[in-house]
């Protein structure tokens, strides 16, 4: 199983590439902190949730501007 | 009939009448649930409910909070597969349809696409919580199209309630971005995302062997002979989409009864 690490990259909110690209959806956009109301807007990190998924095919990391991601495996 | 539908009517839950009343609304569990539906809430919810299913991989660990998730979900917003004619009839005994945009996608694949149909109260709730929130409002005949055109494209349709078994919103999803298809199948939440009341049966007289089929379904239960050169289906394994169904050039597939078919039989 391909083990994916990620560094919280702090521009998840605008950058949103990894995203993207992933063809098997296995990284997935997450809320910070506490939810203050159902409906402001909170802040994201990107977190690999569907790691089962993933195939190896290092999209994610190559495209990374700030190379937050690493896989192992 | 699955554990949703009313055993004494031996009506699918979403095709019964009576479970669109209004009097429902007054249930203080589901009030709590569709509070709880639109904005951000969505988001929390699924980090600090797939987060712990993430966090704590070790096997005992995993298995009870798996249980425990899978036995609140009939009180809480769980989903089940739909063929299209169910969908379409669905728009019909409800009312209120409204577009959302589809939440899954934008946290799997940062993807706006208004493709998230929602109906009853949940209309007006975001109005008035949510004024901001761009919605589009629909009519029947609209939301019909809309279930046409995502089933064309290869979008299976789910049906969704808020505290079982009072129906909500109809979903067109895509196994890469539905996460109730990825919760289901990466961590075992079952309840989270249940089969449809039917299978898909190939007729192997029609079969023409063109494998349209194969590559139409998401559940990887259609496969393919190559001896008789024919596609077969693993209905222990089928959800009842009916995608590959309606892809069928030769109309060579038909949608039975889940409980008509010994492989199939109980298994949800």
């Amino acid at each position: 199983m391909v083990k994916i690490y990620i560094t919280d990259c702090k521009i998840a909110d605008s950058c949103r590439k990894c995203l993207k690209i992933c063809p098997e959806g296995a990284l997935i956009k997450v809320p910070l902190g506490k939810m203050k109301s159902s409906f402001e807007k909170p802040k994201y990190t990107i977190k690999p949730f569907y790691d089962r998924l993933c195939t190896g095919c290092g999209k994610c990391a190559s495209i990374c501007p700030k190379g937050a991601i690493r896989l192992k495996g | 009939m699955c554990e949703y539908c009313s055993k004494h009517k031996r009506k699918k839950w979403f095709l019964d009448e009576e479970n669109y009343k209004e009097a429902l609304l007054e249930d203080k569990k589901r009030q709590n649930v569709l509070q709880k539906l639109g904005g951000y809430s969505h988001e929390f919810h699924l980090r600090d409910n797939t987060g712990i299913l993430y966090n704590y991989q070790t096997p005992l660990l995993k298995d009870v909070i798996r249980y425990l998730a899978n036995k609140s979900l009939k009180n809480e917003y769980a989903g089940q597969i739909v063929s299209l004619e169910d969908a379409l009839k669905v728009v019909e005994l409800s009312d209120n349809h409204v577009l959302f945009e589809c939440a899954c996608r934008k946290l799997v694949g940062d993807k706006t696409d208004y493709v998230c149909l929602n109906f009853g109260p949940l209309r007006d709730l975001i109005k008035t919580k949510n004024p901001k929130e761009k919605i589009i409002e629909i009519d029947t005949y609209e939301a019909k199209t809309i279930l046409k055109e995502a089933n064309a494209k290869g979008l299976y349709h789910e049906i969704y309630f808020a505290k079982a078994p009072f129906p909500t919103t109809l979903c067109n999803c895509d196994r890469k971005y539905c996460l109730a298809y990825k919760d289901r199948f990466v961590y075992g939440m079952d309840k989270i995302l249940l089969k449809g009341h039917e299978v898909a049966v190939v007729q192997p007289g029609k079969c023409t062997g063109c494998k349209k089929c194969l590559e139409r379904c998401q559940f990887g239960s259609v496969l393919f002979d190559d001896a008789t050169e024919k596609a077969f289906i693993d209905t222990t394994k089928c959800f009842g989409c009916g995608l590959c169904e309606k892809t069928c050039p030769a109309n060579a597939i038909k949608l039975v009864n889940r409980n008509d078919t010994e492989n199939s039989k109980g298994r949800w």
